[in-house]
């Protein structure tokens, strides 16, 4: 059968053989499409090829397309020919199971009329296999190859991606090496805890990238099998069906250098209808695919026993295994992030921890570390009547009008919403609602500090952070600290840029006329010279005053910065003067006197008068530490 | 021990982009309990960043410090070996 989900607007074709129910759980059900919607916004997966140079300013890696002619199989578009060899594209599985109820030595030989051998060198015996396992269409006894093949391109033509369904726990060949470990991270009162328990880990090998998931109630592990640069992916669920003493699997056999034993055989069965009650036992010997391997997949206890079935059954089709349907949950928590995840990294999107509303036609994200106030804001937001597009979990996406936000199913009430993003906001509790602008590497840093990464993958590292600064170029960022009542949505709906041009003028033509004016620090460009909420006394600006170390109120934006003159220089005759933020890592453009309003008189702290501390020596390197909350249970 | 006679080179554990003139590192990992920092190169950072290469020891990137900055040797050499230190996870480091 088949389950369309569309995504963030992409569209993620379930799809499993005759017999494999796939019931996604209710928090998909408003995000499941009918397959036969028109859907244009197709978009090729980004190669998962190594760039000899990473991307650099202005650059990003470009999409090429994800199947081409060398990458995949001549006859059915789905295994890479080469993978077949190594014996880590072709599933064992595959090749067992049409065939139980035979010995496992003619399993192989016998389901296709060739061995395993033959069936990866050519694309016959994959159709053959394929058909079968893949094609709801072909029913009757008469396979025909070709039609197999138009199936099969059918399956694929208006998806971004086809994951195919299996139950199972799936197999990571040995060859397989473990890149990536993560534990179960819990939320506790003020951050995040790593409880040590394991969660989920990724593999890597033959040109494929492995997730398996340790999932609970029942206890089970799940894989994802993400071929590289392909758009046509493989979940096993986890379900085993079967008695154990039926499944003949030694811990040798299980060789996935995790060094666990394979307990997932012996997982209770899960709730679903009627399941087959039979294990297949597997030897090295029957699946000699000449790989020298061993098999990959030997687990096919979801098939009949053959002692139950009538005599003459045709083993090789999939009616009989429709007679023992198996549901499936495809995408239990967390493989559903996991896969959005990978999805949304080899297109080139953000997922980022965060809150997402539209508030007045205007896109606001407000990201932040755990316990930083997202749900808070979403919650007032939402009181106020606008609309959240999502509080915990978004992936941002560039579109031809700009950047979008998109919500993903987290909740079981969740629907799919979008917005375009206006203005990201890394967020803060505060005793007052202030916001600064961040720029360059800081913003990129903080955006990935708050987005879902695995940083085991270099492409997939570089490409995240050339995303996030084309968002950076087109999106503002801002530092937002504020109070966690209904003043902020206030604050920032007011904000807009002609109310602070309105504000700044008349400030400025006080100061033009020779008054000293008062203004509110709104930033931390100057901490801790200056602080938010600290009250400012800027006289007007006169030109021998230039003086390095002295704070001026700079005209940018249509309005205020205060930052100090590091820098006073002729150039060309010229004056020219640099300031810098003290807390910045970077100067300013060096500019003439006519950028400076004013120039900071006094500060006022908690009603005292405070005076301004030297310049801070610059410093190299700034480290950010990130929010990595990985998928946090809850 | 780093001194002025290593020759530093770019770690592969390191994914970095330039963003407006400064440098943004970000350390590969297998754990996500190791995932915690990303780190900025202000643009004294980058210049030292892009001097790096697998030939030119700290001694050489001091002169093109000192070349570029108006800046004592002797300070310079001090901040050179005092950043390499601080950064020497994002390296590998080759001794005469």
């Amino acid at each position: 059968m088949t389950v369309d989900l569309v995504i963030a607007g992409r569209r993620i074709r379930l799809h499993s053989r005759e017999g494999v129910e796939i019931r996604p759980d209710e928090r998909f059900s408003a995000f499941t499409a009918p397959a036969e919607m028109p859907f244009a916004a197709h978009r090729d997966i980004l190669p998962e090829t190594v760039p000899d140079t990473l991307p650099q300013e202005g650059q990003s890696l470009t999409g090429t397309g994800m199947l081409s002619e060398d990458q995949c199989h001549p006859g059915t578009g789905m295994f890479p020919k080469d993978q077949c060899h190594t014996g880590t594209g072709i599933s064992p599985e595959d090749q067992c199971h049409t065939g139980a109820g035979m010995s496992p030595e003619d399993q192989c030989h016998t389901s296709a009329g060739m061995s395993p051998e033959d069936q990866c060198h050519t694309g016959a015996g994959m159709s053959s296999r394929s058909t079968g396992t893949f094609s709801e269409r072909v029913t009757g006894e008469d396979h025909d190859l070709d039609a197999d093949m138009v199936v099969d391109a059918d399956l694929v033509a208006d998806a971004d991606l086809v994951v195919e369904v299996e139950p199972g726990p799936g197999e990571i060949p040995a060859s397989a090496e473990k890149v990536f470990d993560a534990q179960l991270m819990e939320e506790v009162p003020g951050g995040v805890i790593n409880s040590g328990e394991p969660f989920w880990e990724i593999f890597s090998g033959g040109g494929v990238t492995y997730a398996r998931v340790f999932l609970k109630e029942p206890e089970r592990r799940a894989l994802l099998e993400m071929p590289n640069g392909e758009k046509r992916w493989r979940i096993f669920t986890g379900e085993v069906t079967g008695a154990p003493e039926d499944v003949g699997v030694t811990a040798d056999l299980y060789n996935d250098r995790s060094g666990l034993a394979p307990d997932n055989f012996i997982s209770p069965p899960v709730t679903g209808p009627p399941q087959v009650d039979a294990g297949v036992r597997v030897t090295t010997d029957s699946c000699n695919d000449g790989s020298g391997l061993a098999p990959d997949n030997f687990i096919a206890s979801h098939l009949p026993d053959p002692s139950q079935d009538d005599a003459g059954t045709d083993y090789q089709t999939a009616g009989t295994i429709a007679e023992a349907p198996i549901t499936v949950n495809p995408l239990p928590y967390p493989l559903d992030g996991l896969l959005f995840y990978f999805l949304f990294s080899r297109t080139g999107d953000i997922m980022i921890h965060g809150s997402g509303v539209s508030c007045q036609g205007r896109g606001w994200l407000f990201t932040g570390r755990s316990g930083s106030g997202k749900t808070t804001l979403a919650r007032i937001f939402d009181r106020a009547g606008d609309r959240v597009i999502h509080d915990d979990r978004l992936v941002l996406c560039r579109s031809e009008d700009g950047w979008m936000m998109h919500n993903t199913p987290v909740y079981r009430n969740d629907e799919p919403r979008s917005a375009p993003l206006d203005h990201l906001w890394i967020i803060r509790h505060g005793s007052a609602n202030v916001s600064e602008p961040v720029t360059g590497a800081e913003a990129v840093a903080m955006i990935l500090a708050n987005s879902i990464q695995q940083n085991w993958d270099r492409v997939a590292a570089a490409r995240l952070a050339a995303a996030a600064d084309d968002l950076v170029s087109s999106v503002r960022v801002s530092r937002l600290s504020f109070l966690p009542d209904g003043t902020i949505r206030e604050y920032l709906r007011l904000r807009k840029e002609e109310e602070i041009s309105i504000a700044a003028s008349a400030a400025g033509a006080l100061l033009s006329a020779g008054k000293n004016i008062t203004v509110t620090a709104g930033g931390y460009s100057m901490w801790p010279a200056i602080r938010p909420g600290d009250k400012v006394e800027i006289a007007p600006f006169v030109e021998g005053a230039a003086a390095a170390g002295r704070i001026v109120a700079l005209r940018r934006d249509g309005g205020f910065v205060l930052h100090r003159i590091t820098r006073v220089m002729t150039v060309s005759g010229r004056r020219v003067i640099v300031t810098s933020g003290d807390a910045a890592a970077r100067a300013d453009e060096p500019a003439g006197a006519g950028m400076i309003a004013g120039i900071v008189h006094s500060v006022t702290r908690s009603g005292r008068l405070i005076t301004p501390p030297r310049r801070r020596w610059p410093r190299w390197m700034n480290r950010i530490t990130a929010a990595v909350a990985g998928w946090v249970r809850g | 021990m780093i001194s002025l006679s290593s020759t530093p080179s770019h770690s592969p554990s390191v994914v970095y982009r330039k963003i407006n003139g400064e440098y943004l590192l970000i350390p590969l990992t297998g754990n996500i309990a190791d995932m915690d920092s990303l780190y900025r190169l202000t643009e004294t950072g980058a210049f030292i960043w892009e001097l790096i290469d697998g030939e030119r020891d700290i001694s050489e990137i001091t002169a093109k410090i000192v070349e570029e900055f108006d800046v004592e040797p002797e300070i310079a050499e001090k901040d050179a070996l005092e950043f390499f230190r601080e950064i020497q996870e994002f390296l590998h480091f080759r001794e005469p």
